[in-house]
């Protein structure tokens, strides 16, 4: 008896912490999220959003090409890593025990605890040095490799989710593992799948390192895929570092729009996922 | 012969008719047609349409005046138009032929006249007056005027180019204003664009040769001289700035007075309290706190560390022998880190008896108080645009290649700094090369850069380090020719 009130009360004694924590880790979030608002609402609008970044001192200027930059340099590296690496998951899914499962695991896993500025010097070095020039191509390929981990890791373990007695039903019914893989697992997993794609782009989003050895930046607007190419990111550090009030005002505007572009791209996915399944 | 004569007169009378046929529906319609008149690609428009009279485009007075950007007066006594744009004044008679231009005396074909209840002037006279240039276009009935100012447009390059160039962080906010500017006077343009990455990045980025050219605050190091060989890299100076010895202590305002000596003890942890005899001494008239000193410096490796260190290396021979100079030491009392100046203007902001040092633009716009150092020549100054190109002044020519720390001029803040752009001596593309040495003449030797400089704290360089640019510039060569015009 007096053996179980104790486990109760040690019960609620972790649930009670674990409240806490989570607690604390929505407040940081919260804090930030309020922070940034408070901070950038001032600054945004819509010719902040739409014109170019002015010198200091000079009133006006925006973050129009550094928004187009971003979207386009995570659309590529999207673009680039989401084929390949759910591609990939499929074949982990499929060979879980092949030796060349096991490497590839193990390689996307050492990829994901590499710091991303040495994935920026990898590319710098591939790309920027042979071609001679940045170019917003290079900043889509860096962070096609910084994405590809995390879509990868995220891919197997949705794949993995689709029970196995739904994929002994579909061979069971004489589907062949073609039909099995894109008629049953992958929609059965797509929630999951888009998931680790958003949660990706919005890791590659916010990367500053990668994308200015790469892409390095720009103040002008972009003309074509091989050139300097502006960011959210870079604009914000190269602000935020400045000593001028109008910078850092525009640095916290720009953190603001970067935040809240993750965030309609997040709820986005989520609604047209909730679409199509109940299309289903 | 006598048969092709004649063949080629009636030639020659078909052309002249068809010609005049064809040119007749034109003209019937040519007094039909109104005028419109573009300045620096922007269209003209009054409440009067301009008129040809005599052959003159006459054009509303205040309309083209004020386009051009001068003051115009109306004297009803005398009738009298004046004009004025700087120092040209243009006076017109309404009714009379004779005009004054600058003083002098000019005839027009058409005197300034009431048309519709509008004075209107000759518009070629006005505008070629205020140094503008005025085209006829007969097809569209269109005169072009371009502005002095437009005038002024360069052309380095056949075809628009985007440069990538990069490096030091300290001259970044003037950079992207020169580059704003110098991307409106070209055309066609010349956009360059900057990374703000670091002096020691820009330097490699140069070697590199992924920057056209780069920006730096501390000068190539022997190594990287040899890196480059046997091409050059040319250190040409931009601007000058001031490192600002910056604290923060509770009921004490800027002008702190500090010696050389003084800085070197606290940042040598020898004096660790504000009210050290040694400091009060200098300060008698300030009544400073029983505080320990906190020494705040960079985190990162940075040029204005080099600067600092460069200095106190010049004037403590234990600093130089201890800690030396470079753009990370090892400090030998115990310090706080910050990041970039932002970092060390923020601890520095926080911690009461603090001190630290910062660009000048970063001390003053965080409103921090600033330390008044003693320069060689004994004086107490405090840290300015105008006492860091004092520094400059009396300077050699070689001596461009190094910081101007600890000047002999009188007047001189003594802790001061050069931020060059590096540039290869010998180019590899022409379009760069013309763009590049267009831009830092524009820039550095037609002085564009001065008024930006001055209002983000920038120090302009003085005549010595304007006419030591200019050399550097011409020596630059594409194939074997000079890049300079």
């Amino acid at each position: 008896m007096k053996n179980i009130q104790k486990r109760k009360a040690l019960g609620a004694l972790f649930e009670v912490l674990c409240v806490l924590a989570a607690g604390v880790a929505i407040m940081v979030l919260a804090l930030i999220l309020y922070y940034v608002f408070r901070r950038g609402v001032a600054v945004v609008n819509f010719s902040f959003l739409t014109s170019l970044p002015t010198p200091v001192g000079v009133a006006g200027g925006g973050i129009g090409n550094a928004l187009i930059g971003s979207l386009l340099m995570v659309g590529l590296g999207a673009l680039i890593a989401v084929p390949v690496c759910i591609a990939g998951a499929i074949y982990l899914d499929q060979n879980p025990a092949s030796k060349l499962a096991a490497y590839a695991r193990f390689a996307t896993r050492v990829l994901s605890g590499i710091p991303s500025m040495v994935v920026g010097l990898f590319v710098f070095s591939q790309l920027v040095l042979r071609t001679g020039h940045y170019s917003a191509l290079a900043g889509g390929v860096a962070l096609s490799i910084v994405m590809a981990p995390v879509i990868t890791l995220s891919a197997e373990e949705m794949l993995r989710l689709v029970p196995s007695s739904q994929r002994e039903a579909s061979m069971a019914l004489g589907a062949t593992k073609q039909q099995t893989v894109f008629r049953l697992i992958l929609p059965g997993a797509a929630g999951g799948l888009i998931v680790g794609v958003m949660l990706a782009v919005a890791l590659a989003a916010g990367q500053t390192a990668p994308v200015l050895l790469t892409a390095l930046t720009s103040r002008f607007w972009l003309t074509s895929l091989a050139q300097p190419t502006a960011s959210l990111p870079v604009l914000i550090y190269h602000y935020a570092t400045s000593p001028f009030a109008d910078w850092q005002a525009h640095a916290w505007g720009a953190a603001l729009v970067l935040v809240a572009v993750i965030l309609v791209l997040n709820v986005t996915a989520q609604v047209l996922l909730g679409l199509i399944n109940r299309r289903r | 012969m006598k048969k092709y004569a004649l063949l080629t007169r009636a030639l020659a009378v078909f052309v002249c008719l068809a010609t005049l046929v064809s040119l007749l529906p034109a003209m019937a319609q040519a007094d039909a047609r109104p005028i419109s008149i573009v300045l620096d690609g922007r269209e003209l428009r009054g409440d009067v349409a301009p008129q040809i009279i005599g052959g003159r485009t006459m054009i509303p007075l205040r309309l083209i005046f004020e386009a051009l950007g001068a003051t115009v007066t109306w004297d009803e006594a005398t009738q009298t138009v004046t004009g004025q744009q700087g120092n040209i004044t243009i006076i017109l008679v309404r009714g009379s032929r004779n005009a004054t231009v600058g003083g002098r005396a000019v005839t027009l074909d058409q005197p300034a006249q009431i048309i519709t209840g509008r004075t209107m002037v000759p518009l070629r006279f006005v505008a070629e007056s205020l140094g503008a240039t005025v085209e006829w276009d007969e097809a569209q009935r269109t005169v072009r005027v371009t502005s002095a100012t437009q005038a002024r447009t360069r052309s380095p390059v056949t075809s628009e180019l985007r440069m990538a160039t990069g490096g030091a962080s300290f001259p970044f906010p003037l950079y992207t204003r020169l580059i704003t500017e110098y991307a409106a006077v070209t055309s066609p343009r010349v956009l360059i664009e900057y990374a703000s990455v670091g002096s020691g990045a820009g330097i490699r980025g140069l070697l590199a040769r992924t920057f056209v050219f780069a920006g730096s605050d501390a000068p190539l190091t022997t190594e990287q001289h040899a890196q480059a060989r046997p091409n050059e890299v040319l250190h040409i100076p931009v601007v000058m700035g001031a490192v600002a010895v910056v604290y923060n202590l509770p009921g004490v305002g800027s002008g702190l007075r500090l010696t050389p000596g003084a800085l070197a003890d606290i940042y040598l942890g020898r004096v660790t309290r504000w009210n050290d005899p040694s400091i009060r001494l200098l300060n008698p008239t300030l009544t400073l706190p029983d505080l320990a000193i906190t020494l705040v410096r960079r985190s990162d490796s940075s040029g204005t560390t080099f600067i600092f260190t460069n200095y106190l290396s010049r004037v403590s021979t234990q600093w130089r022998s201890d800690v030396g100079e470079g753009t990370t030491v090892r400090w030998p009392g115990t310090t706080i880190g910050g990041a970039g100046n932002a970092g060390v203007a923020a601890q520095v902001s926080q911690i009461p008896g603090a001190v630290g040092y910062v660009e000048l633009a970063h001390a003053v716009r965080a409103n921090m108080s600033v330390a008044h150092m003693q320069n060689r020549a004994g004086n107490f100054v405090p840290p300015s645009v105008e006492a860091t190109t004092a520094a400059a002044v009396i300077m050699e020519d070689a001596s461009f290649m190094t910081h101007p720390t600890n000047s002999i001029a009188h007047n001189a803040y003594p802790i001061v700094g050069i931020t060059w752009m590096l540039v290869w001596r010998d180019q590899d593309n022409e379009a760069n090369a013309r763009a590049t040495v267009d831009f830092l003449r524009w820039a550095i030797i037609e002085r564009n850069l001065e008024p930006f400089a001055t209002e983000l704290h920038y120090a302009p360089l003085p005549e010595t380090g304007i006419n030591r640019a200019r050399r550097l510039l011409q020596t630059i060569t594409f194939g074997g020719q000079p890049v300079w015009r």
